[in-house]
């Protein structure tokens, strides 16, 4: 399966990065690397770019480089969008205090 | 802690991820001694900085970020040039503690490269709040070399990272390369060998594994440097072999098993050192990207953001604007009254007044709209929304031929086309850079509406503001088709891929911000103002010639250039008088208007009836739209110059600009006589 047909808030686990050249070596520098797990956090609308997480950073992509990640759905863990939105401003007083993204 | 001479000297590179937080380390380590130049050839910053501790001279480079060594951009091949070539005494590598496990894909290159190196374990406030556990010791073990947590921002722990520099020679550390498994071991042995045979090879290559590393993955740069070094034609042949070996038994190819092993080799090490909370919660990033980015408000909030930040930059930047206009007015008179009373010659007076002080202060006057500006871009850029607003807009941007990255340029076009062309940089790819410079000039920049309202009320006073936004509308559609056009044309089959990282949200520093407003507003000021002043010189020049002539009257130089040049304007209507201001108009777009009362010999009185010597309502509407398409000003050229770093793109921008203007000035002229208007 490729990237980009998973669906916003699903998981899945890097297999391959297919196609060639500077492209490729890109998307190996940025995380995607065999067994790596991704999260497809939100899709823009109309076929815009991807926004996945890998390692622990954001990445964006468009739908046509997405195509070129060879992944397997992994369906037991669903993302964080799926849940409740509750406690939507938690951990906010913690970002004005030290200026930066800590979440407790 | 100076002295007054070091008794040494060691040159440290600060190298990392994009947004792993050199800048602010590289900041808190040399602190306001910092000289900002560019890399030769390349238009990438090059930042060195110094600091002298215990008796060391220290000189700081703070090098472009970088995902890997493998270069992506031009920002990335400076960097690893730098590491590979220029060999530092030492390497700072900033690590961002919340993406560890992507940072050591880095660290593994740079453990490579054979050179001593310090691991600041930057933001780890963040990595504390978290509730995230990095085990430093064990990291410092496990890569071998010193780890200090830092917080740039709040200087914890700069002290011990400036020690651990300091003492990398005395200290005894001992990097532990990855383990690419036996089969590529041994490849790389016998590649590192085979180049170490050939001589002329053997100084290039003190980073013997790095290099064979990189020869077995087939990286294009590295085999050219070496196979073009060298004179052995076999060793390419060799090399190739080993490497067709490798990828059979391995089942995939050479690149594919460096970076898997890379990436193994961090995972490992990260999954060590590091305890994580077990619960997955969003971070606030995650939450202010769930509004900031939504499906359908992302977009309006975008919208509103850039609104903002327009009305900001012209309504505020009105006031010191006006002050400048005010200040230089005060000063010209003044000039003017002290060269009389001293009786001067009248030509030094005119030189000084209408030359030099209407030139240079008809570029000063851009300033605060641009400091301004930078301002902003600084507060979204530190902040992260940058990326964001790349990510919303990519789509719509694309379908144009454009990146993403394209669409903040381009709104600043809106204002003054010399901040524009400068914001260009946050585009990695150089062909999209400058197909984003290209077109920039034809978005209408505030300069030129001065123009537009002097024509328009003349000429349409009933139906000015349809006229004032049919310029808009112009200036949009011809962005749009040489957008396409250029792409087509130059630079046919370019698709930029758009692979980002949208850094987690800060709130950003004041003085980081400030810092990169007065560095950009500073080369506005020094680059824009050394050519306007020579531009504006020779324009004076042109229009006080032959002496004894009135200032702009027709018995001048730039006269004669325009009855010259007459023919050219014929087409769209417009006479000697037109061919002037469109002339002098490539200082400035303002100059247009007053050259055309000049040389109306209106003075202020009955202005309408002396353009109507010179326009009909129809050919007034042809030299707004050719005011509208050729090149902005001189500040436009001499900063696309800058920043292209090439005299035939500074040129195709200019022949372009006046082609598209005569064109379509021509264009408008002829249709709208068949059809009858006049
Ligand atoms: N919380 C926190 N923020 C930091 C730290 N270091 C840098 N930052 C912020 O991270 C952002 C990126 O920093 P910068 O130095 O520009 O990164 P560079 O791209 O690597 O040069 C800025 O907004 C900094 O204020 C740190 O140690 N802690
Ligand atoms: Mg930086």
């Amino acid at each position: 399966m490729r990237l980009d047909i998973i669906q916003d808030g699903e998981f899945a686990q890097v297999i391959d990065v297919c196609g060639q050249g500077p492209i490729r070596a890109r998307l190996m520098d940025m995380g995607f690397s065999r067994g790596t797990t991704v999260e497809v956090i939100r899709k823009a609308p109309m076929g815009g770019p991807i926004e996945v997480r890998v390692k622990g950073t954001l990445v964006s992509l468009r739908p046509q480089e997405a195509m070129m990640v060879e992944v397997a759905p992994i369906v037991r863990r669903r993302g964080y969008r799926h849940r409740g939105r509750r406690g939507f401003f938690r951990g906010f007083m913690n970002f004005f205090e030290n200026g930066t993204d800590g979440d407790k | 802690m100076e002295t007054s001479s070091p008794s040494q000297k060691i040159r440290v590179a600060v190298a990392g991820n994009p947004n792993s937080g050199k800048t602010s380390i590289f900041n808190a380590l040399t602190g306001m001694r910092q000289h900002v130049g560019n890399w030769p050839g390349v238009t990438v910053e090059k930042i060195v900085g110094h600091a002298v501790y215990d008796d060391i001279d220290i000189e700081f480079i703070d090098l472009p970020g970088t995902y890997s060594l493998s270069p992506y951009s031009p920002d990335e091949r400076v960097a690893r040039d730098f590491l590979l070539f220029e060999r530092p005494d030492a390497v700072c590598v900033v690590v961002d503690g919340t993406s560890l496990e992507r940072s050591l894909y880095l660290v593994a290159q740079i453990v490579e490269l054979n050179i001593p190196f310090v691991l600041a374990l930057n933001m780890i406030d963040i990595v504390e709040a978290r509730g995230m556990k990095i085990d430093t010791e064990k990291l410092s073990a496990l890569i071998g070399a010193p780890v200090v947590p830092t917080v740039a921002r709040s200087r914890r722990g700069i002290r011990e990272l400036v020690r651990e520099i300091i003492h990398i020679k005395d200290n005894e550390y001992y990097p532990v390369p990855v383990d690419y498994g036996k089969e590529t071991e041994r490849a790389i042995l016998n590649v590192v060998e085979k180049i170490s045979l050939a001589p002329q090879l053997a100084k290039k290559c003190h980073t013997g594994r790095f290099i064979s590393a990189m020869l077995l993955a087939g990286d294009p740069e590295i085999e050219g440097l070496i196979y073009g070094a060298s004179e052995n034609s076999e060793l390419e042949a060799e090399i190739a072999e080993l490497r067709m070996k490798l990828e059979a038994r391995e089942r995939t190819d050479g690149e594919t098993i460096l970076a898997n092993a890379r990436h193994g080799w961090a995972s490992g090490i990260f999954h060590e050192v590091v305890e994580h909370p077990t619960h997955d919660e969003p971070t606030v990033t995650d939450k202010i990207d769930d509004v900031l980015l939504h499906k359908f408000l992302g977009l309006p909030i975008f919208g509103v953001a850039m609104f903002l930040v327009f009305m900001a930059t012209f309504g505020l930047g009105r006031f010191p604007t006006v002050w400048i206009e005010a200040f230089f007015g005060w000063l010209g008179g003044s000039l003017d009254g002290l060269f009389a009373s001293l009786g001067a010659p009248e030509i030094l007076n005119s030189l000084v007044v209408n030359g030099i002080i209407e030139g240079v202060g008809g570029v000063l006057v851009f300033l605060p709209n641009i400091a301004i500006l930078f301002f902003f871009v600084a507060i979204l850029e530190d902040s992260g929304y940058m990326a964001r607003a790349a990510f919303l807009v990519d789509n719509i941007m694309h379908r144009m031929g454009l990146h993403g990255k394209s669409f903040i340029p381009i709104i600043l076009g809106f204002g003054c086309t010399v901040p524009a062309v400068m914001a260009t940089r946050t585009l990695e790819n150089r062909e999209d850079r400058l197909l984003t410079i290209l077109i920039l000039p034809f978005v209408l920049c505030s300069a030129r509406i001065p123009v537009f309202v002097l024509l328009s009320s003349i000429f349409f006073a009933r139906c000015a503001g349809i006229v004032m936004f049919s310029m808009y509308l112009l200036s949009i559609l011809v962005a749009i088709f040489t957008a396409k056009l250029l792409k087509t044309a130059i630079f046919p089959g370019l698709t930029t891929p758009f692979v980002m990282e949208l850094p987690p949200y800060h709130v950003p520093s004041l003085r980081g911000i400030l810092l990169h407003t007065w560095e950009r507003s500073w080369a506005f000021i020094r680059k824009a103002g050394t050519v306007i002043l020579v531009g504006s010189v020779i324009i004076w020049a042109l229009g006080s010639m032959p002496p004894g002539a009135e200032y702009a009257s027709e018995g001048t130089w730039a006269a004669s250039i325009g009855k010259f040049l007459e023919p050219l304007v014929k087409p769209f209507g417009s006479n000697w008088i037109g061919a002037v201001a469109l002339l002098f108009g490539f200082a400035a777009k303002e100059i247009v208007v007053s050259t055309l009362t000049v040389l109306a010999g209106a003075g202020d009185i009955a202005l309408g009836g002396a353009m109507r010597e010179i326009f009909t309502p129809l050919s007034a509407y042809a030299f707004m739209v050719f005011t509208l398409i050729y090149t902005p000003c001189i500040a436009t050229v001499a900063v696309i110059k800058k920043e292209t770093q090439s005299w035939k793109w500074t040129a195709v921008s200019v022949a372009l600009g006046l082609a598209l203007a005569w064109i379509l000035a021509t264009l408008v002229y002829t249709v709208g006589s068949v059809l009858g208007f006049s």
